[in-house]
């Protein structure tokens, strides 16, 4: 079994997957995170927001398509709401930032139960992308390949954005040193809430594009959380190439070790970031210099 | 807090003694079930803040260490069928492990990072424990027996006298945190959040130091977990997840940390809160969430912190005339 490609081929495929899904979910951590200096706990439960909202359109409207387009915009807007009504007030404290985000959690977590009940839901992948494609003569599921190519054009996107336009130079500047940046005339208020709201639309994106790969049920917030949270610290936060690298990473790690080493996998995860932090505390490709 | 600048330090101990023995005295089968959980929350609580209001290191993932006693002790108790006493020492033992080996890799990183690094390696313990064949997996183990106290005469099967063994307990280690925190070593801990390369420049050992402030939490958290299987009488990986790890943060926020007693008062007013609301509703995780944010939103330095505040306006008035 470990020495078949196919076998391989196809555990790297499901691993380059899911590193696709966790990096769209962790950028908008990370770079709010790295920006903003701001730890939003309740980023993953924008996330199981999108993908119950993406259930909801893909219901209401019949379009898998649709949803995907409306659902992020939804979570962007009860980001931006949360961010105006709560989360401004806190820059710089970090604790009471997590405690609050956690509070939204444990809200997040019974209102998905209040207006979409307890059980588990299936979201169809749409007709276009719902078939299997041979892949050294074993079947693979088309929608998969979907998430790693939106994946790839997020990072593509964001990579252009930050490197050549006005704005991502501006956030650039913003993560590099704050201070000087607002000093030299740039509202930094103003990119921060840019920003914030890129994160939560991103997050929103990943629940939605998540919703047919994954079960829809409530704690499938607290699930990914972690892993995102790993994905930050190891990659370095507000670093788009560290997170990339880190979501690859933490990706395989979590895929190849499910089917290699199932006893030790959830482990195998935990080490990876130990082993990091041990070497390289401030990430593996940090934006800026820590102390 | 200044100790000089503290005024509540005495009228809340007296208010939380009285209390205690009063609800010891008047309460049911129910209540003390309720005053026992306070109780042994109220250590999971202390401990923990003395990491995060003393040595600074906000921890996320206490309940991993909570967890990590409470399965020692169940493993050796129950499946092994060891004295408890013995059981319970091993327990604290484990604690003490399991704290200074994820400790050593915590205790590199500060701030957020300590947070994140924390929260993990509590889900890498509850990760375990869910997979675990030893510990059952998901249904956790049952049947575990309390400490065997006979022969001091004392029966913790009975309600009331579990209920009253919690409190002076709590009470043992509440004084023993206290004494600590103004001790050298206390001190030196204290110190080393205040100003890090300072403490670093005079040649204090900084990262040993952080360690061992974790170690003690650690054991802390243990005995806690230990207490809190013997009053469930099961333990399942739930105990070791971050939601209880973020709730004894809370608390400890919402009490006041660096206080120690602030903390105990935030367990009275969350343990006696989601006790209430879990009886009237299904979704209590909701009205909990509401009571953290509004709390830490209209009492920022918490609950003792407040009331320092109140008591301040009111001696300096006095003082002035």
């Amino acid at each position: 079994m470990l020495t078949d490609p196919t076998f391989l081929a196809l555990q790297f495929l499901n691993g380059l997957q899911f590193a696709a899904l966790l990096f769209i979910l962790s950028i908008g951590l990370s770079i709010v995170f790295g920006l903003l200096d701001f730890v939003n706990l309740a980023h993953a439960t924008l996330y199981m927001f999108g993908a119950y909202l993406a259930l909801t359109i893909t219901h209401l409207l019949g379009s898998f398509w649709l949803s995907l387009l409306i659902a992020p915009f939804i979570v962007a807007a009860i980001g931006v709401l949360f961010y105006f009504g709560l989360l401004r007030r806190m820059q710089g404290k970090h604790t009471t930032q997590v405690l609050v985000t956690l509070g939204l959690v444990f809200i997040g977590s019974d209102v998905v139960r209040m207006i979409w009940g307890s059980q588990f839901h299936e979201v169809q992948a749409p007709d276009l992308l719902s078939g299997s494609v041979a892949v050294l003569g074993q079947t693979f599921p088309v929608y998969r390949f979907f998430v790693i190519a939106v994946g790839a054009l997020c990072l593509v996107l964001l990579h252009f954005g930050l490197e050549r336009t006005r704005l991502g130079a501006l956030v650039r500047a913003g993560i590099d040193d704050k201070q000087t940046a607002s000093s030299l005339g740039i509202n930094v208020e103003y990119i921060f809430f840019v920003i914030f709201a890129l994160g939560t639309w991103l997050a929103g994106l990943a629940g939605a594009i998540a919703a047919p790969v994954l079960t829809v049920f409530p704690g499938m917030d607290v699930q990914i959380l972690t892993l995102t949270l790993i994905v930050v610290v190891v990659g370095g936060p507000g670093s788009l190439a560290g997170t990339v690298l880190a979501s690859l990473l933490i990706g395989m790690a979590d895929t190849f070790g499910r089917v290699l080493f199932p006893q030790i996998a959830v482990a195998l995860i935990y080490l990876v970031m130990a082993l990091v932090l041990l070497f390289r505390p401030g990430g593996l490709l940090p934006a800026r210099k820590l102390l | 807090v200044n100790r000089h600048a503290d005024r509540v330090r005495r009228p809340v101990l007296a208010v939380i003694s009285a209390a205690a023995v009063l609800s010891c005295l008047l309460a049911g089968a129910f209540g003390q079930e309720l005053l026992a959980r306070v109780a042994i929350f109220g250590m999971f609580a202390v401990s923990l803040d003395f990491l995060v209001g003393y040595a600074g290191l906000v921890s996320l993932g206490q309940a991993g260490f909570l967890g990590v006693g409470a399965y020692a002790y169940a493993y050796f108790a129950a499946v092994l069928g060891w004295p408890t006493g013995v059981s319970l020492v091993l327990a604290l033992v484990a604690g003490a492990l399991a704290a200074t080996v994820l400790g050593y890799f915590a205790v590199r990183v500060a701030g957020v990072f300590f947070m994140m690094v924390t929260l993990a390696l509590s889900m890498m313990i509850y990760a375990i424990a869910i997979k675990s064949r030893t510990f059952n997996g998901d249904d956790g183990l049952s049947g575990i027996p309390r400490l065997n106290m006979s022969w001091i005469g004392i029966d913790l099967d009975n309600a009331a006298v579990f209920s009253i063994t919690m409190l002076v307990l709590l009470l043992v280690l509440w004084f023993s945190f206290d004494r600590l925190v103004r001790s050298p070593f206390g001190q030196t801990i204290v110190a080393i959040r205040q100003n890090e390369n300072r403490m670093r420049a005079l040649g204090c050992p900084v990262g040993r130091y952080k360690l061992a402030g974790f170690v003690v939490a650690g054991v802390g958290s243990a005995l806690a977990g230990v207490m809190m299987v013997q009053q469930n009488s099961f333990v399942n990986p739930e105990l070791t997840y971050w939601f209880l790890s973020g709730e004894a943060l809370i608390v400890v926020i919402v009490g006041g940390a660096g206080t120690l007693l602030g903390p105990v008062l935030g367990t009275i007013l969350v343990v006696l809160f989601e006790d209430k609301v879990s009886s009237l509703t299904d979704y209590w995780h909701f009205w909990t969430g509401i009571l953290f944010v509004s709390i830490v939103l209209i009492a920022p330095d918490g609950i003792y912190g407040r009331l320092n505040a109140v008591a301040a306006k009111v001696w300096g008035r006095a003082d002035d005339a």
